[in-house]
């Protein structure tokens, strides 16, 4: 079975996506990953890392050349909130320390709420509120 | 605070993309599985949900990055140990996989990546939790 899951993405001023991230609440990882190439977060409760890498640096792994964000997304990832306040607040925190809401806080098929917003280089992050008692019986 | 993660991938063939990740050792939630998208289970609390490119799309007005040619993240599974690493990755080549790179090997940290059905990067890694320790 898998322990953990980390996600690495490309970023391109390390000390400037440190403080985003930070913004939002994710928890810095002061045991390991960090450098002046590289910032390491925890998402959540459940410890799964963030790694920022310059962009150098993250080529350096793929042996691939980097998406444009601006033009194409690989990815996007989602992270749940425990109530549709917090989703609100996450929107809020987003934007204030400069990344884009794609998408406002609003309901989905009744039980989800979310919205979504890009980080300073463009990736996607999608916050969720999932009220299960709402959900559709299939 | 968040206590799930999902990470959400285009795949070109769903069907195929499915069977790739049983294959490899994952299970499908059919809770959150249709014919435009797919929960593959990674741990209780992560998840990677394989969305066809015409629902990607219903999330993002860009374009599809095309994973064979650029990267936008690797995303990197640990296990517990070394033998693992290994059976994961040769299974994923066996299931149409291309490993990505020679395998690294740090003695307390090892680990191997592929490219999957559409070009998204894995890295299945090993690391020794004495080694970081030290």
């Amino acid at each position: 079975m898998t322990k953990e899951i980390w996600i690495n993405l490309p970023v391109k001023d390390v000390n400037k996506s440190k403080e985003f991230f930070s913004s939002l609440g994710f928890r810095l990882n002061t045991q390991m990953g960090n450098s002046g190439d590289s910032a390491s977060f925890f998402i959540g409760e459940k410890n799964v890392v963030l790694m920022l890498f310059s962009e150098i640096m993250f080529k350096g792994f793929t042996a691939n050349e980097l998406s444009d964000t601006k033009k194409g997304s690989e990815v996007l990832f989602s992270f749940d909130a425990e109530s549709t306040e917090e989703v609100d607040e996450m929107a809020k925190k987003a934007v204030e320390a400069g990344g884009i809401l794609f998408s406002e806080p609003a309901f989905n098929q009744g039980w989800m709420y979310g919205c979504a917003f890009a980080d300073l280089d463009g990736h996607r992050w999608n916050v969720l509120y999932m009220d299960f008692s709402k959900m559709p019986k299939q | 605070m968040a206590t799930k993660i999902f990470v959400n991938l285009p795949v070109k063939d769903l069907d195929k993309s499915m069977e790739f990740f049983t294959k490899i050792g994952f299970t499908i939630n059919p809770q959150f599985t249709d014919e435009t998208a797919a929960c593959v289970v990674i741990t209780e609390d992560i998840y990677a949900m394989i969305l066809t490119h015409t629902k990607f799309k219903e999330f993002t007005p860009k374009e599809i990055a095309d994973a064979t040619k650029t990267s936008e993240v690797l995303t990197c599974l640990s296990f517990d140990s070394k033998v693992k690493v290994n059976e994961l990755v040769d299974t994923a080549v066996q299931a149409g996989a291309t490993e990505t790179r020679d395998p690294m090997d740090y003695g307390f940290m090892f680990g191997r990546s592929f490219n999957d059905l559409d070009g998204h990067i894995w890295e299945v890694i090993w690391m020794d939790p004495d080694g970081i320790n030290k």
